[in-house]
C-alpha cells in the first residue's frame, strides 16, 4: 500500500508539474517530435512512431465519439478499413494523386458514417456498440469476400506511396513528418471542436441528454454529426496509412483492432487530448517493446489494465483540468506568501 | 390575453393515461401554479408542454400559435421554457458554461448581456462562475437552473419543483424571486408540493388530481379554502 500511495504522490507532483510549465513543454515536445526523423536512421524506431502518430489520430477521432459524446463505437477500424481499401483503389484504379485519394477515403468513410449514424444515434446507451461491432465484422467480411474489388485473403499490395507534387516519398522520414502533419492539424480541429459550442452541446448531451433536450438541443443531429466527423477522420488516415504501408489486408480491420484503441483511448484518460495522446503512444510503444515476451505480453497487458481500473479508473489523465490545477497552485502559492509576510 | 393555452390535453404511457384531458390558460405576466400529489401529472404536463412527451389528444397553443406538435428546440427558440424537476445542471461543467447552455440559440454578445441580467437576479453565481456545478449547494444548484432557464430568455418560464430538497429559509429566497422575474416581462408556471408558499407567491392555481384539473381559482382564494387546505395545506 506504501509503494502505491508513493506512485500517487509522484503522479500528482508530475501532474503539477506539467500544469505549471504548459508552454515550455510544449514547445519541447514539439522541438522532440519534429527533429525525431533527423536524428535517427533506423527504419524500425520511425515505422513504429509513424504508427504511433497514426494510432493517434485514430484514437482522437474515437474519443470524440466514446469520451466527449459518451457511447462505445467499435467502428473505428472500420471506417480506417474503409478508408485504407478506397484510398488503394482509388490510386491504383483510377490514378487519383496522394491527396485526392485521402480525401476520397474521407468521404466514403463519412458517407458509411452517415449511414450507421442515420438509425443508431436515434437511441442511447449500448445499441451503437453493438450495431458498431456488427458493421465492423461486415467490412471484414466484404474486404475478405468481394474478391473483384479487394482481391480477399490476398491483400492489395504494391500500392503507390504517397506522391506529392511529383515526388514519390519512399522515405521513413517524409511520411513520418506527413503522418506529423495530419496529427496536427487533426488536432486542432478536434481541439477547436470540442471547446466550441458544438462541444459543449456534445458534453452536455453525455452528461444529462434529458436535460440537453429540455435546452433546446437537437440531441440526435448533434450525435450524427459528431460521429460522421469522427469517421470522416478515420477514413482520411485510413488513406494516408495505405499508402504509408503499401499492403492492406482485411485481418488488419477487424473488431478486435477496434477494441485496442478503446482500450488506449481508457488508458489515456475519456474525453481527454492530452490523455488520448499518452495512451496511444504508450500502448502503440509497450507491446513492442515487450516482443521478446512473445504471448506473455498479453498477461502484462492485462494486468495493467486491472491495476489501472482499480486506481485511476478516469485513465492516467481522465479528468484532469490543466487550468483548474494550475489556478489552484496559484492560489496555494498567494496564500503560503500572505502567510509568511505576517509573520515577519 | 392568453398567452399560453392547454386545451383537453391527453397524454399516456402505455396503458396508464397521465392526463385525462386537462386545459388550462395562461395570461401573459401572471405567475400561475399547478399543485397536486405525486403522480397526479404535474410533471407529465410540463413535459408535454415542452414537446418531451408525445401527447394522445389535444392541443396546445403559444401565442396563438399551434406548438401541439412542434419539437422541443422549437418551442424552446419560440420562448417556452422549462426549468426541469431535480434541477438536471451538469456537475462536470463549470457555471459559466451551464449558463452558456441556456442561452444555446443565443449569440455571444447577446449571451454576455443576459449573463448580466442572470447575476443581478442571483449574485452569488457571479462568485461561483469558474466553478463546477456539481460542486454548489442545492439552493446554489436551483438558482443555477432558474439561471439557466432565464438566458433562453423566456417568455413564458416553466419551474418544476424549484423548492425539492432545498432548505425553507432558501426557499423563501428563491421564490421571492419569482415576482422580480415577471416584472422582467416573464409569464410563469409554478408546479409545486410544497403548496402554500406556491399559493403565497401565484395569482392564481390549478389543483390537479390524477390527471385532471378539479380545481381552479385565485391562490388568495384557495388559501382560504377548506378543502385545499385539508388536502394540501394539512
Amino acid at each position: 500500500m506504501k509503494s502505491i500511495n508513493f506512485l500517487k504522490k509522484a503522479w500528482t507532483g508530475v501532474i503539477e508539474f506539467i500544469a505549471m510549465h504548459q508552454i515550455p513543454i510544449m514547445i519541447i515536445l514539439i522541438i522532440i517530435v519534429t527533429a525525431f526523423p533527423f536524428l535517427t536512421t533506423n527504419k524500425y524506431f520511425l515505422r513504429i512512431s509513424t504508427l504511433c502518430l497514426i494510432n493517434i489520430v485514430l484514437g482522437l477521432a474515437l474519443n470524440l465519439v466514446q469520451g466527449y459524446m459518451g457511447q462505445m463505437s467499435f467502428a473505428t477500424v472500420a471506417f480506417f478499413g474503409i478508408g485504407a481499401y478506397a484510398g488503394a483503389l482509388s490510386v491504383m484504379r483510377l490514378g487519383l494523386p496522394s491527396l485526392a485519394a485521402m480525401v476520397f477515403g474521407m468521404v466514403t468513410a463519412a458517407g458509411f458514417g452517415f449511414l450507421i449514424a442515420l438509425p443508431t444515434l436515434k437511441l442511447k446507451g449500448y445499441y451503437l456498440s453493438i450495431v458498431t461491432m456488427g458493421f465492423c465484422e461486415i467490412i471484414r467480411i466484404v474486404e475478405m469476400n468481394w474478391q473483384e474489388l479487394t482481391r480477399g485473403s490476398l491483400g492489395i499490395m504494391n500500392i503507390p506511396s504517397v506522391t506529392i507534387f511529383g515526388n514519390k516519398l519512399k522515405s521513413g522520414r517524409a511520411n513520418y513528418i506527413i503522418a506529423l502533419i495530419i496529427l496536427v492539424i487533426v488536432t486542432i480541429l478536434i481541439k477547436n471542436l470540442v471547446n466550441s459550442n458544438f462541444g459543449l452541446s456534445l458534453k452536455s448531451i453525455r452528461d444529462d441528454d434529458s436535460a440537453a433536450e429540455t435546452m433546446g438541443i437537437n440531441i440526435v443531429h448533434i450525435k450524427r454529426v459528431n460521429f460522421i466527423i469522427s469517421a470522416a477522420i478515420c477514413g482520411f488516415v485510413g488513406a494516408f496509412y495505405a499508402q504509408y504501408v503499401t499492403f492492406i489486408h482485411p485481418s488488419s480491420f477487424t473488431s478486435a483492432v477496434s477494441q485496442e484503441y478503446i482500450v488506449m483511448i481508457i488508458f489515456g484518460g475519456l474525453g481527454s487530448i492530452p490523455g488520448t495522446f499518452l495512451g496511444c503512444i504508450i500502448l502503440t510503444v509497450l507491446p513492442e517493446l515487450m516482443r521478446g515476451l512473445l504471448q506473455y505480453r498479453l498477461l502484462i497487458y492485462g494486468a495493467l489494465m486491472v491495476i489501472m481500473m482499480n486506481f485511476m479508473p478516469g485513465g492516467l489523465l481522465g479528468n484532469l483540468d490543466l487550468k483548474l490545477i494550475r489556478k489552484k497552485i496559484l492560489d496555494r502559492r498567494k496564500k503560503t506568501e500572505r502567510k509568511g509576510g505576517g509573520g515577519e | 390575453m392568453s398567452i399560453l393555452s392547454v386545451k383537453d390535453l391527453k397524454v399516456r404511457y402505455g396503458g396508464i393515461q397521465a392526463l385525462r384531458g386537462i386545459s388550462l390558460d395562461v395570461n401573459e405576466g401572471e405567475i400561475i401554479t399547478l399543485i397536486g400529489a405525486n403522480g397526479a401529472g404535474k410533471s407529465t404536463l410540463m413535459n408535454s408542454i415542452m414537446g418531451l412527451v408525445p401527447k394522445a389528444a389535444g392541443k396546445i397553443t403559444f401565442k396563438g400559435e399551434d406548438i401541439t406538435k412542434k419539437e422541443t428546440r422549437k418551442i424552446v427558440k419560440s420562448g417556452v421554457i422549462l426549468a426541469p424537476e431535480a434541477r438536471h445542471i451538469f456537475p462536470g461543467f463549470t457555471v459559466k458554461d451551464n449558463l452558456m447552455l441556456g442561452g444555446y440559440f443565443g449569440s455571444t454578445s447577446e449571451n454576455e448581456k443576459e449573463l448580466e441580467t442572470v447575476f443581478t437576479l442571483f449574485p452569488i453565481l457571479k462568485e461561483r462562475i469558474h466553478q463546477m456545478g456539481g460542486t454548489l449547494s442545492g439552493g446554489e444548484q436551483q438558482m443555477l437552473a432558474i439561471g439557466r432557464a432565464m438566458m433562453a430568455k423566456p417568455k413564458v418560464l416553466m419551474l418544476d419543483e424549484p423548492s425539492l430538497g432545498l432548505a425553507p429559509l432558501i426557499i423563501t429566497d428563491i421564490f421571492k424571486l419569482f415576482g422580480r422575474i415577471r416584472e422582467m416581462g416573464v409569464t410563469i408556471i409554478l408546479v409545486e408540493q410544497n403548496a402554500r408558499m406556491a399559493l403565497k407567491t401565484a395569482d392564481r392555481c390549478y389543483v390537479i388530481e390524477s390527471g385532471r384539473i378539479v380545481t381552479e381559482d385565485t391562490a388568495e382564494n384557495l388559501l382560504r379554502s377548506d378543502t385545499v387546505v385539508k388536502a394540501y395545506l394539512g
